[in-house]
């Protein structure tokens, strides 16, 4: 773990939250209204509400937490959003999105929201693009989209916890410190909370690897293409711009048997990317 | 410029058996390969993961019947697809080892990238980092393979529309499957996910699955797929299919019938796979269905390339391939090639298995105006009562005096390996009474040969 350059007092609360795994993983108030909003229209929407819980991180990771919980009593476990939105109906979901809404706490991150907004815009970007990578390789679709979504889940639950921390230890948080801190250890807090909740393994061992995915447990697949994903979203949603040769000599093409016209094609999306994530995130 | 004797493009099937026949016979061999491993769509798509998903089908639906449903066998709804194909990873790898450690053994070298011609006999091989190497030949053979046929209309997205390379993805086993197709590789996933509880709805323009094969093997097939709740909707046209953007593809029929299922299969054909590969360099053509023309000897119009395996089209076997393959190699330096075999026997891994060899029924009716059939059902076999495979059927096609062995068909567990027995007959020309003469071991399932042969015997015409 790496708080070092936080305040001691701070770096020791966190380091406490993430051992006894009490750290939150709050909602948009922007998606929890829009939820609120669309399940209380007589005509609700549901596909547009299907969409919403697939593309939001954290409405998604709550989406599976409920729908595994002893309230819906599952038949079996739940792995995968679309197979919740298959077996459990749309009422359930309706059901589900609203209680997500309603009950878990909205982000509080004054003087961090442009970040968190920028890491929910890459989130979805990743997601979009592990998808089509996962088309292109014939891995699974559902499980490349999940796993692009959530593989930075740690670092918003950190930094709403960091935020959380200066304020309960009467501090002003410094910018530069509390990304470095999110960006250190989001990796192992994201993977820590999807095995807390139960969520698939594959999924935590992908979150945990997905910047050294030679190193994943089980498949290395999945990693790779989550590892790809992000770098493709970043080359696409950044402010800055990133380096293409480093792009085009990323360690997954050669695992995944990505060829350098195959990447011309996952480049050619990069618009459609921006254009989804700006109408949608 | 790199020189080779002989330049094979793929590694399945035909092209392992060309490149090991001609490295043999002493040439200088090279593979391409665009993927890491050796082995083609065969051994990492298509024929041994379906069949180890099947034989997990097959060993939960036989130990429940042979229980006497003493025990119930359920599937449970979160199981991973890979979980179901047990051993799988070990198989593949034995099988892929076993391929690349004979081509090497043989001195063949193996180059990972895609091909594409620049003249007849030059190819250019482009790596997976983006680098060219050139490789020049005095002989070609183009064994690409195939990929899964997109008909026009049908959104294969790989997530809810699947095809046959993309339908092992899968993670979970859906509630319920749509399969476009009546083909060999719609029956095999129809019937595997059927024994695996998943309800399968077939759907197809002809009026029975499999059309090209015995109608009374098939209607077994039909009937075992009801059995799994699972259905045949036969001369239907598709007329549409959407994803409803939560949960169901929705398949809408000619008739305004629809069907919501969680995932579709479609399976109506393959083509060959020959994109990138710039045939036109070559100064070869497609042919109207998209396949590259050979003549006897897998030779195309172009002096010194050929083709082998499912880039020249039907029967698309992996045990065809590898003989074409190795012919091609042969009529290639100049070696004797022995006369085609015309006795292929046809096997699909379908639950229950059907194999057939030689002539059926109708088609030893129509060569030679009549013919007798032998029938041997396994239920009246003791064989068939143990091992409890009941709906198994084996057919003695002969001619019309009952003497000369045309074809077997076979339907039931173990068809595709009982069926050499009758390839064997067929080969050397035996007659029916050679199964009514000798002994079989008792209990097996070959008894059925010497059943159905005793059914011949009982038709035969009265002499005199």
């Amino acid at each position: 773990m790496t708080v070092a350059t936080l305040p001691e007092k701070v770096a020791a609360m966190l380091r406490q939250r993430i051992e006894g795994g009490t750290l939150d993983l709050p909602v948009l108030p922007e998606v929890a209204a829009e939820v609120v909003a669309s399940t209380g229209r007589e005509e609700c929407d549901l596909r547009a509400l299907a969409d919403l819980v697939r593309r939001d991180q954290a409405m998604a990771t709550h989406f599976l937490r409920v729908a595994n919980s002893p309230l819906y009593l599952p038949k079996s476990k739940i792995v995968s959003l679309q197979q919740a939105l298959a077996r459990l109906g749309m009422s359930a979901v309706r059901e589900i999105a609203l209680l997500i809404s309603v009950k878990t706490r909205t982000f509080q991150v004054r003087g961090y929201e442009r970040q968190l907004k920028e890491q929910f815009r890459h989130s979805l970007g990743a997601a979009l693009f592990a998808q089509e990578i996962a088309r292109m390789r014939r891995h699974n679709v559902e499980e490349a989209f999940l796993a692009g979504l959530l593989h930075d889940v740690g670092r918003p639950v950190l930094l709403q916890a960091l935020v959380d921390l200066h304020k309960e230890a009467g501090l002003s948080p410094q910018t530069a410190a509390v990304e470095a801190a999110a960006t250190a250890d989001h990796a192992h807090v994201g993977s820590t909370l999807m095995a807390k909740w139960s969520l698939p393994a594959s999924l935590a061992d992908t979150i945990r690897f997905h910047h050294a995915p030679e190193g994943a447990l089980s498949d290395t697949k999945g990693p790779m293409i989550t590892a790809l994903a992000d770098e493709l979203a970043h080359h696409t949603l950044d402010a800055e711009p990133r380096d293409e040769a480093a792009l085009r000599s990323h360690r997954a093409l050669d695992v995944l048997n990505v060829y350098p016209e195959d990447l011309d094609k996952l480049l050619a999306m990069r618009q459609r990317v921006i254009d989804m994530v700006t109408a949608i995130a | 410029m790199n020189s080779y004797d002989f330049v094979v493009i793929g590694s399945g099937p035909a092209g392992q058996k060309a490149a090991i026949q001609a490295a043999k016979a002493g040439a200088s061999v090279l593979v391409v390969e665009r993927e890491p491993y050796v082995g083609g769509a065969c051994v990492h798509h298509g024929t041994v993961p379906s069949k180890a998903l099947r034989e997990t089908a097959l060993s939960l639906s036989s130990f429940q019947r042979r229980s006497g449903s003493v025990f119930e066998v359920t599937v449970r709804e979160d199981l991973q697809v890979s979980s179901l194909m047990l051993r799988l990873d070990a198989v593949i790898g034995a099988h892929e080892r076993y391929i690349s450690d004979q081509l090497r053994r043989n001195g063949i070298d193996i180059w990972r990238g895609k091909a594409r011609f620049l003249e007849p006999l030059v190819i250019d091989v482009g790596g997976i980092d983006g680098t060219c190497r050139q490789a020049q030949a005095k002989n070609i053979v183009i064994a690409t393979g195939s990929v899964p046929r997109t008909p026009p209309g049908i959104p294969i997205d790989h997530e809810h529309v699947l095809d046959s390379d993309s339908i092992l993805s899968m993670r979970y086993l859906p509630a319920s499957l749509t399969v476009l197709g009546a083909g060999v590789i719609a029956c095999e996933y129809a019937s595997i996910f059927g024994a695996l509880g998943v309800k399968v709805v077939m759907i197809d323009q002809g009026a029975r699955p499999l059309g090209f094969f015995d109608p009374e093997l098939t209607s077994r097939f039909v009937r075992y797929l009801e059995s799994c709740q699972g259905r045949f909707l036969g001369e239907s046209r598709v007329a549409r299919v959407e994803w409803d953007g939560v949960s169901q593809v929705v398949t809408e029929l000619a008739t305004g019938e629809t069907i919501r299922t969680e995932k579709l299969l479609c399976a109506l054909g393959r083509v060959a796979n020959l994109e990138g590969l710039d045939i036109e360099a070559a100064g070869l053509a497609k042919t109207a269905r998209g396949l590259i023309e050979v003549d006897a000897h897998c030779q195309t119009i172009v002096p010194h390339v050929y083709a082998a395996g499912d880039v020249i089209g039907p029967p698309s076997l992996a045990s065809t391939s590898m003989e074409q393959g190795r012919r091609a190699a042969r009529h290639a330096l100049g070696l004797a090639v022995d006369a085609a075999r015309e006795m292929i026997p046809l096997g699909i891994y379908t639950i229950p298995e059907m194999a057939s060899v030689g002539l059926s029924e109708k088609e030893a009716i129509s060569a030679h105006g009549a013919a007798l059939v032998g029938r041997a059902r396994f239920e009246e076999l003791a064989r068939g009562q143990i091992a409890a495979i009941e709906d198994g059927l084996l057919k003695l096609v002969a001619d019309a005096a009952g003497r000369r062995v045309l074809g077997v068909q076979i339907v039931g567990e173990g068809a595709t390996e009982l069926v050499h027995v009758g390839q064997m007959a067929l080969c050397a020309g035996l007659d029916v009474d050679t199964f009514v003469d000798n002994i079989f071991n008792f209990p097996t399932l070959a008894e059925a040969y010497r059943v159905a042969a005793l059914d011949v015997v009982r038709q035969r015409p009265a002499v005199g």
